[in-house]
């Protein structure tokens, strides 16, 4: 019986972390043409072919080794691709008789846009119409991962048409997607992929409400107003000990969804959502928390804290807001 | 990650099935945590022979005498619990009690108080708050003076429950007037029959008396009384303290709950409602976390890995998810939900009392064991190491 990381995925989160400090510090996220050589960089390390199988040239990892590598992304709020790559195309892959990409994946040839928002794309006579409106992680994109309500699938990314998109979240790269009567291969079940995208959302902002804390408690200790510490304000370690409080259940929330891939496949979808639902919602609350732990400062562009902030408020939206997320599951729970 | 236990423990969960299932359902009732029944008495007896109760207590204490396994432990609990069985008592004597007297008691004590304790003859209450003193627990003055080899005790105690039905009680008395705050303080074994001690029903809001204060007017008892050494009372009642902080806030009954609820919703016709599932879902996803978090704990243990920050947040984040699907349940129900007390011109009773009962007393268990704010002070300097609270008054 053991539930928590292994010692694999330990060195990988440490590796991860070292990779980002020197990479990825928050002065990087200033130089946006600087990004592409982040991504280079990272795709060297071969984490691509993590959950890639054995037999393909892949380190046949789990799910759970690639969502505690997210989390260190998302503790370091580091500018770098590795959802729909890394994860989501092994998975889809797994159905598909082609099995060519599995080699271009680990040679770090392939880079998966993410166009996986319910609606607007339909599948008629082997071509798909339409458009999703915020694709994200599209930069440098050879493919698009796409859905039609549950049906998934891959096309080249030169034959959609993207329109780059901003949001708050410069760390990562959005665009409109429009298929125009676009050919496409059909994998399956877009549901499954869909949870494993959530999951490594909710990773990420396991990761990146660690950090924002952290970044919290210590200004606090360090920051002296009417004459002692603003840290021994009880109201103060109040706020903070409420982030760490509801912050800790989700670690553990989230190694279960993540293992549930492998172990519990008939629980994967449903707990995917739930995890991802929940920690939208205390990531959220930990980002505005934090930010008022850290006063004044916390507001200034100079802090950097806004980086951390922006992740999680995209990431809570993203493939779907908490609400909808949570109706999908009383659709599985109440039939 | 590896949720299975091993093929090991298979043997033992098999048996500890067919244990239960000579019984065929028919198992003592009225089990409670204040005096045992004869039936209760004789069960915990069986149970104890079997290794089902008192599992690690050594034999030469009138336990089973097993090594302490963990996973066989939550085996136990999960098949009683699966079988609706009662698991062995759990009062205050048991769980609190012999643990401290196992580690820092006396062999004498060892040998007059284990056995009987654990086979449910000898009852306990716990003598620790005091009206002027909760959350600042060590601030507490029932006070004892030297007379000859005796202690006079005068003062009062609050919140012990079963005090009405307890032969012993185990109290922290302050026996060092001269000592710092924390060191003055010892644990005390007193004889609830002691001439002096009077005690009287504490009702609560729900309306029972769960709870009595015990007052103590020249209460004489021997020194020899003293469990671990004069003034180290705070010391010894501390480990146990943290035991009873864990216990609280259990993922199971969230669990238990929301299953009760999600029929509830669809009883009353809700289970279509978007407003009422999102909120519904919320919890779902709360107690997952919460049942997550709490195999997380499961695991440590079992592996002697230190939870850290993750064991000093479950108090406060399981009582609380506990309160508000205690509010959800009444919530659901509507007018129904508000009813309390005995069923009339029939309209049954049972489910609303249960729920209108828990909306009371829960809010009682986010107070007591250390309230909301106390445990977010530990959290806050313990595990984030922000400062202390001023300490005023500690010499």
């Amino acid at each position: 019986m053991y539930f928590g990381l292994s010692q694999t995925q330990k060195l990988l989160q440490e590796s991860v972390s070292r990779f980002c400090a020197e990479k990825c510090p928050p002065a990087a996220l200033r130089k946006l043409d600087g990004f592409a050589k982040i991504q280079s960089d990272f795709d060297q390390l071969g984490m691509g072919g993590v959950m890639v199988a054995d037999e393909f040239g892949g380190q046949d990892g789990s799910f759970l080794d690639l969502a505690v590598i997210q989390t260190i992304l998302g503790q370091f709020v580091a500018p770098i691709q590795f959802i729909g790559t890394a994860a989501l195309l092994p998975i889809a892959l797994r159905e598909a008789d082609d099995k060519s990409y599995f080699s271009n994946l680990i040679a770090g040839d392939l880079n998966c846009a993410i166009a996986l928002e319910d609606n607007g794309v339909s599948f008629e006579n082997g071509r798909l119409n339409g458009s999703k409106k915020l694709a994200f992680d599209i930069a440098g994109a050879t493919n698009v991962l796409t859905n039609v309500d549950d049906r998934l699938f891959l096309t080249p990314a030169a034959d959609v048409e993207m329109i780059t998109n901003g949001t708050i979240d410069i760390t990562r790269q959005f665009a409109k997607i429009n298929f125009d009567n676009v050919a496409a291969v059909e994998l399956g079940d877009a549901k499954i992929v869909l949870a494993a995208a959530h999951i490594m959302l909710a990773a990420d902002m396991v990761g990146a409400a660690d950090a924002m804390l952290a970044q919290a408690v210590d200004y606090s200790k360090t920051r002296e107003q009417f004459g002692r510490m603003v840290s021994s304000f009880q109201a103060v370690k109040h706020m903070c000990a409420d982030m760490a409080a509801r912050l800790e259940p989700c670690r553990a929330m989230l190694w279960l969804a993540a293992h549930n891939f492998e172990d519990k496949p008939s629980e994967f979808i449903k707990t995917a959502l739930l995890t991802k639902a929940h920690i939208s919602e205390v990531a959220r609350f930990v980002a505005r928390s934090a930010v008022e732990v850290f006063g004044g400062m916390g507001f200034t562009d100079e802090a950097n804290l806004h980086f951390w902030f922006k992740r999680i408020g995209v990431n809570c939206k993203l493939l779907g807001a908490p609400e909808i997320l949570l109706e999908k599951t009383a659709d599985i729970v109440f039939n | 990650m590896d949720l299975s236990y091993g093929k090991k423990y298979d043997e033992f969960r098999e048996n500890v099935c067919s244990f239960l299932k000579k019984y065929d359902g028919d198992f003592p009732k009225n089990y409670g945590l204040g005096k045992p029944s004869q039936q209760a008495i004789e069960w915990q007896k069986q149970l104890i022979q079997h290794g089902y109760a008192a599992r690690t207590i050594p034999k030469e204490y009138g336990g089973f005498g097993a090594t302490p396994d963990i996973l066989e432990m939550r085996i136990i609990a999960e098949v009683f619990i699966e079988a609706n069985a009662p698991r062995g008592l759990a009062n205050q004597g048991v769980s609190m009690l012999v643990p401290t007297l196992l580690e820092v008691g006396s062999e004498k004590q060892k040998q007059q108080w284990v056995k009987s304790t654990i086979e449910g003859e000898t009852v306990w209450c716990q003598g620790y708050s005091e009206p002027g003193a909760g959350s600042d627990l060590a601030s507490l003055r029932t006070a004892a003076i030297e007379d000859g080899d005796d202690f006079i005790i005068n003062g009062q105690k609050i919140w012990t429950s079963t005090a009405a039905n307890a032969d012993m009680m185990f109290a922290l008395i302050r026996t060092e007037p001269d000592a710092p705050k924390h060191q003055g303080i010892s644990y005390l074994l007193i004889p609830m029959d002691t001439k002096g001690i009077e005690v009287r029903p504490l009702r609560t809001m729900t309306g029972e008396a769960e709870f009595n204060e015990v007052f103590f007017t020249d209460v004489r008892v021997p020194q020899k009384n003293i469990v671990g050494k004069r003034g180290e009372g705070w010391k010894i009642a501390n480990t146990t303290l943290r035991h009873e902080r864990f216990m609280l806030g259990d993922p199971n009954q969230a669990e238990y709950r929301i299953n009760i609820i999600i029929g509830l919703m669809k009883e009353f016709g809700l289970a279509e409602s978007p407003l009422w599932r999102n909120r519904a879902m919320k919890l779902y996803a709360e107690v997952m976390a919460m049942k997550c978090h709490g195999l997380r704990l499961f695991s440590d243990s079992v592996n002697g890995e230190n939870s850290g920050i993750a064991v000093m947040i479950v108090k406060l984040q399981g009582c609380e998810l506990n309160y508000q699907l205690a509010q959800l349940a009444i919530d659901v129900m509507g007018v129904d939900g508000l009813r309390y007390g005995k069923s009339v011109a029939g309209e049954n009773t049972v489910e609303s009392n249960r729920w209108q009962h828990h909306y009371m007393f829960d809010l009682g268990l986010i107070i007591g064991g250390g309230t909301a704010n106390i445990q977010k002070n530990i959290i806050s300097e313990r595990a984030l190491g922000m400062p202390r609270e001023p300490k005023v008054g500690a010499k």
